[in-house]
């Protein structure tokens, strides 16, 4: 079953007498519960994709549907709730808030739902993540790879039914990206996440299930396209 | 291609980032914009007094009265003077205090002599006149016109002589008379308002020969009045701030009224300075905190602090370049404007002298704000300011929570990390506010008072006195007589009769004699208790005191030269003229003398000070009925070593040690009071405390009774009279009780409906005219309505200007501080959006500081207000009153402030949120 899809999605950058597309009408779907790693070259259009799908940004034009309905008919509060809700994003840059520690940082996404934590939950990801010393430290004083398991841990706090990650082990030497791979993999199959990775790691993108590869911002190889 | 020079960077720097830079631009205009006009103002308003000052009495520092044996050789080798003149009186013209004499060319330029119209005289026979003296002479005379007078030279024989007028002289005469300190000077010694040739010559007398002096350096009245060559000149002072002689050294006086006015205005200069200081420190430490990645990366590639600080230091020097015109521009027209609308007041001058040091103290202002900044952002090491340690070092106390309100705690924290980024803004906030309620105070008074009052079109102040009256008064105690020197009743019908004149109220005052049951003195009128002591006479003299307490059979004291000797003496003496005044008019009890003052009830506002009764202006009128002024009295000691006492109708917050404290244990509401005026008319007895001699007196002197009852006794502060025991009257029930008022103080005269300004100007013209007979000073209400109008909205302009450019820079400063921290927080506000903050809140993470920063400076005003509210209006009684009205505006004031940055933040915002999620955390 389909938990989102694109279509015929165009991004396009710069001024009409001299336009950049990033994407050009890539139409795609991902099954709830799969991963997907999407790679391609540098400026082949892979972040834009991963933003339009996440409703970080909109689209030239084109739509992406989620649950049957165009992610860009919803307005700006509605997006709000459903990207705190519904999706998790793990940034390439990490992205924490600089003021608060890594455990406010978790939970921020609750705090702004107005809900009260699911302290096992948060337990067990911080415990899985191996980030139980580093709860009360600021993000300027931690590393790297503790800034991506914080925001690792951030995107999953809400139990999210999909979960984008843009080049999470980017940053990282191999043996701490793979380590953070793997515990996306490890969470997300225990919460049936659907996860969408952006990479340019073939390493990386040969745990997928399904890797999509794209070229000058159109789809050019897809190992388990799905319909739409 | 062009060389790249560190011009080029910042040139660029400020174009790249224009609205970044526009506060700080902003806030050095305003600094140089302050510094300039406080500075012009401040020296046009001091010129301007020196100016007034300089025609009112020249350069004079001080005069020595009529010491013929002091030769000028003399008082030059003191060294005390570095010029000396002399001004020399050779008569008076008969019954009427106006003198002639003439200045020597040294006298003359000191006291800056000289005609508004004419000339001075060059020959025997020729005058030149001040119009006052023309008129108190009641004579209408023009130049060339020629008058006779009869002469009274000084110690000499009366002659009669003819004088043609050759000019008039600029009004000087009452300044530098020193008649109302010395009587021993005599009304022929007065300062001569007519001025004579110096080939004038008269038959017989002695010249008075006043020196005008200018003090040598280092030299004050003090040092002048030490000299042993001087110590028994009878020397007065010239106040700087007033433009009149002075008895006692007016240095102080002078000094804190020049230190007072211009202090105030320096103040007000400074807090301005520091504001904007504070405006463009904030400024730029958001500048350079926008920059700190930039600064991390130069400092990592090897730029050193000085660089840096060239680098970044020279943005602020550029648009120093561009703003101090501006802002020197925009302060010069400022001032000038002010000058134009307040030109009788001030005029506008700004000297190149002046002007330079304020540029140079405007640089320093810009320089300080921009180097503490600047320098602190030097001293970091590069990877200090990339991985921001210092904010790190900062944020160890921060606890880590597992439940909050995320919005909030983000806000709180920011301004835990940067406490000072909101002090410019709050502060001017405060400047803000405060200038509201500067307006308010001058509004609501101006408005009060406008509203309260009925409009006086004219009205005429004694300025001298008669000093026969008061001589007479010392030597009766109980009897008055009638001032000469004053308005006489036909002039006062005149006045009356004058077209447009629908009234003319009457204030002046009489003594009479106030009779007391034999038995049971009240305390409150004998002024003495066993516990207050004897010095309690001194000061309540004019009411009663010791003689009453005396007894037949007392010694007469023995005349030694002590105050306690002098005290009894005094005390035997009036209980001597009491026995006379007894025996001459078969009183029964013992009078006191007690003033009874005529004044203007129906437009006096005393309801609030009536303790008991009312006031029926109808049987006040009638004479049936008086008022009673008994206020509860404070007898302080001043603490000074001639251990003066005073009294005060107010104790809280007067200064000394309270000695006593009178209270009302007399007059009441209902009762009769036997009053009894005597007037004599010239003349004293020929042996002093001689019981006999006041008996004859007494008997030879008019005598007016009656049996008025009290209306109403009023107590607390009076606004309209001194502070002691009297009774009021209106002018015509002090005539239905047949009291004469012998002494005339002001009169207030009403028009019928509203004049244009050229029967204005007549009617000015004509009352003057009559006022000078009486020794008075005209005011014209019209033009002070007028004048009080045009300055209120002068001051509510200049202030509200200033309020209104205090609130638009906080609200901007705060608009474009959150602005700044918007612009840098984008990747933040990116992150947050990305993790599901809506808008409303992420405006909570804005919010908060903005509420937080104006209500500080709500509070931190209004505390201020208070503070300095009570302090200068301490003894202002309807000062609770202003202070809840004026608080509350500053209070919708704060909120409408709060209010609009809110707006701005919000229009902000938008902006931020227009852009897609991605374009805020890659900062496109």
């Amino acid at each position: 079953m389909n938990i989102i899809s694109c279509e015929k999605l165009t991004k396009t950058y710069g001024s009409a007498a001299a336009p950049v597309h990033a994407l050009q009408e890539v139409s795609l779907a991902f099954e709830q519960g799969s991963f997907t790693a999407i790679t391609g070259k540098s400026g082949s259009g892979k972040s834009t994709l991963l933003h339009l799908l996440s409703g970080l940004d909109r689209p030239t034009s084109g739509q992406v549907i989620y649950q049957g309905k165009n992610l860009f008919s919803y307005n700006d509060n509605q997006l709000s709730v459903l990207r705190r809700r519904r999706f998790g994003f793990v940034f390439q840059s990490y992205n924490l808030v600089r003021e608060l520690t890594a455990q406010e940082n978790i939970l921020l996404p609750v705090m702004l739902d107005g809900r009260s934590p699911d302290e096992a939950h948060i337990g067990h990801l911080i415990e899985l993540l191996g980030i139980e010393d580093r709860l009360s430290h600021l993000p300027g004083a931690m590393s790297g790879g503790q800034q991506q398991r914080v925001c690792i841990a951030r995107a999953l706090a809400n139990k999210p039914a999909i979960l984008f990650a843009d080049e999470p082990t980017g940053n990282l030497d191999g043996k701490t990206g793979r380590e953070v791979l793997s515990l996306m993999r490890t969470v997300g199959k225990e919460l049936g996440i659907t996860l969408i990775m952006v990479t340019h790691d073939i390493t990386v993108a040969e745990q997928a299930e399904r890797v999509i590869r794209l070229e000058d911002g159109q789809v050019v190889e897809d190992s388990g396209a799905v319909k739409l | 291609m062009k060389r790249l020079t560190l011009n080029r960077i910042s040139a660029a720097s400020i174009r790249a980032n224009r609205k970044t830079y526009i506060s700080l631009a902003v806030g050095i205009v305003l600094a140089v914009f302050f510094a300039t006009a406080v500075s012009v103002f401040c020296y046009g308003i001091f010129d301007s007094l020196q100016q007034h000052i300089r025609r009112m009495v020249g350069d004079t520092d001080c005069v020595i009265y009529d010491e013929p044996d002091l030769t000028d050789e003399q008082l030059r080798q003191s060294g005390l003077f570095l010029n000396l003149g002399r001004v020399v009186v050779l008569a008076a013209v008969k019954d009427s205090g106006v003198c002639l004499g003439y200045a020597d060319d040294s006298g003359a330029q000191i006291i800056n002599q000289g005609c508004r119209e004419g000339r001075l005289p060059e020959k025997a026979g020729e005058v030149a006149i001040e119009k006052s003296a023309l008129e108190k002479l009641r004579l209408e005379a023009g130049i060339g016109d020629t008058v006779t007078w009869k002469i009274q030279p000084v110690d000499g024989t009366e002659i009669e002589r003819s004088f043609t007028i050759v000019g008039f002289l600029n009004e000087q005469s009452g300044n530098l008379n020193g008649e109302n300190w010395y009587w021993s000077l005599g009304r022929e010694m007065r300062w001569p308002s007519v001025i004579v040739s110096p080939e004038e010559r008269f038959s017989d007398g002695r010249p008075a020969i006043h020196r005008v002096a200018e003090y040598a350096p280092l030299v004050n009245y003090t040092k002048v009045c030490e000299h042993h060559s001087l110590e028994n000149a009878v020397v007065l002072a010239v106040s700087r701030a007033e433009g009149q002689v002075r008895s006692e050294d007016p240095a102080d006086y002078d000094r804190s009224v020049f230190v007072g006015g211009m202090g105030m205005m320096l103040i007000l200069g400074a807090s301005l300075l520091l504001c904007t200081g504070i405006g463009i420190a904030s400024a730029m430490e958001s500048v350079l905190a926008a920059k700190t990645e930039e600064i991390g990366m130069l400092r990592a590639v090897g730029a050193t602090r000085r660089q840096i600080r060239r680098i970044f230091g020279r943005d602020a020097w550029l648009l120093s370049a561009i703003a101090l015109p501006l802002g020197f521009g925009l302060g010069l027209a400022a001032v000038w404007l002010l000058c134009r609308i307040q030109s009788e007041q001030m005029y506008f001058a700004a000297p190149i002298w002046l002007l330079l040091p304020v540029a140079v103290v405007s640089l320093v202002c810009v320089f300080l704000s921009s180097a503490l900044p600047l320098w602190r952002a030097s001293r970091q090491l590069p990877m200090g300011v990339l991985r921001d340690t210092a904010m790190l070092r900062r944020a160890r106390a921060f606890k880590s929570r597992s439940s909050f309100p995320s919005t909030r705690l983000i806000a709180g924290r920011q301004l835990r990390l940067h406490p000072w980024r909101q002090v410019g803004a709050m502060l001017m906030v405060v400047a803000s506010l405060l200038c509201a309620a500067l307006v308010g105070e001058i509004v609501y008074d101006a408005v009060g008072e406008l509203a309260r009052s009925r409009p006086v079109a004219f009205k005429l102040y004694r300025t001298t006195y008669d000093r026969d009256e008061f001589a007479g008064q010392l030597m009766y105690h109980f009897a008055d007589s009638k001032s000469k020197e004053t308005l006489s009743d036909g002039d006062l019908a005149q006045l009356r009769a004058t077209p447009y004149v629908e009234e003319a109220s009457i204030e002046g005052e009489c003594i009479v004699m106030l009779q007391l049951p034999d038995a049971a003195l009240p305390s409150y009128l004998t002024g003495v208790g066993a516990a207050q002591g004897a010095d309690a006479e001194a000061v309540l003299d004019a009411m009663g005191g010791r003689y009453l307490l005396r007894e037949e059979s007392d010694p007469e004291p023995s005349m030694d030269n002590d105050p306690a000797s002098l005290e009894a003496w005094n005390s035997y003496a009036v209980y001597q003229k009491m026995r006379a005044a007894q025996d001459a008019f078969s009183l029964s009890g013992k009078p006191v003398r007690i003033r009874l003052r005529v004044a203007d009830l129906e437009n006096a506002d005393d309801s609030d000070r009536i303790a008991e009764g009312k006031v029926d202006l109808a049987a006040i009128d009638a004479g049936e009925q008086i008022l009673v002024y008994a206020p509860k009295l404070y007898i302080k000691d001043t603490g000074d070593l001639e251990g003066l006492r005073y009294v005060a109708t107010t104790d809280e917050r007067l200064p000394g040690r309270q000695m006593a404290v009178l209270e009302n244990d007399w007059f009441h509401a209902g009762m009769t009071l036997e009053l009894t005026q005597l007037l004599y008319d010239g003349g004293f007895p020929g042996d002093e405390n001689d019981y006999n001699s006041y008996l004859t007196a007494f008997s030879r002197m008019k005598r007016r009774n009656a049996a008025p009852t009290v209306g109403a006794v009023l107590t607390g502060t009076p606004l309209s009279y001194p502070t002691e025991l009297c009774l009021l009257t209106t002018e015509k029930g002090a005539a239905a009780m047949g009291f004469e008022l012998a002494h005339l103080n002001e009169v207030s005269i009403y028009l019928t409906g509203d004049v244009d300004m050229e029967t204005e100007r007549a009617l000015e013209e004509q009352i003057g005219r009559i006022a000078m007979r009486g020794n008075m000073e005209l005011r014209n209400g019209l033009q002070w309505w007028r004048e009080e109008k045009e300055s209120i909205r002068a001051v509510f302009l200049l202030f509200g200007g200033m309020m209104l450019l205090f609130f638009t820079v906080a609200v901007a400063m705060q608009v474009s501080g959150t602005s700044r921290r918007i612009r840098a927080d984008a990747r933040m506000i990116g992150t947050l959006r990305a993790v599901g903050a809506d808008e409303k809140a992420l405006q909570e993470v804005y919010r908060l500081p903005t509420i937080l920063t104006t209500a500080a400076g709500t509070v931190l005003a209004i505390a201020l207000y208070i503070a300095v509210a009570l302090w200068i209006h301490s003894s202002m009684v309807n000062v609770k009153a202003n202070m809840s009205v004026i608080v509350g505006g500053m209070v919708v004031l704060g909120l409408l402030c709060a209010l609009c940055c809110l707006a701005g933040l919000r229009v902000r915002l938008k902006t931020v949120l227009d852009r897609s999620i991605v374009e805020n955390i890659r900062d496109l």
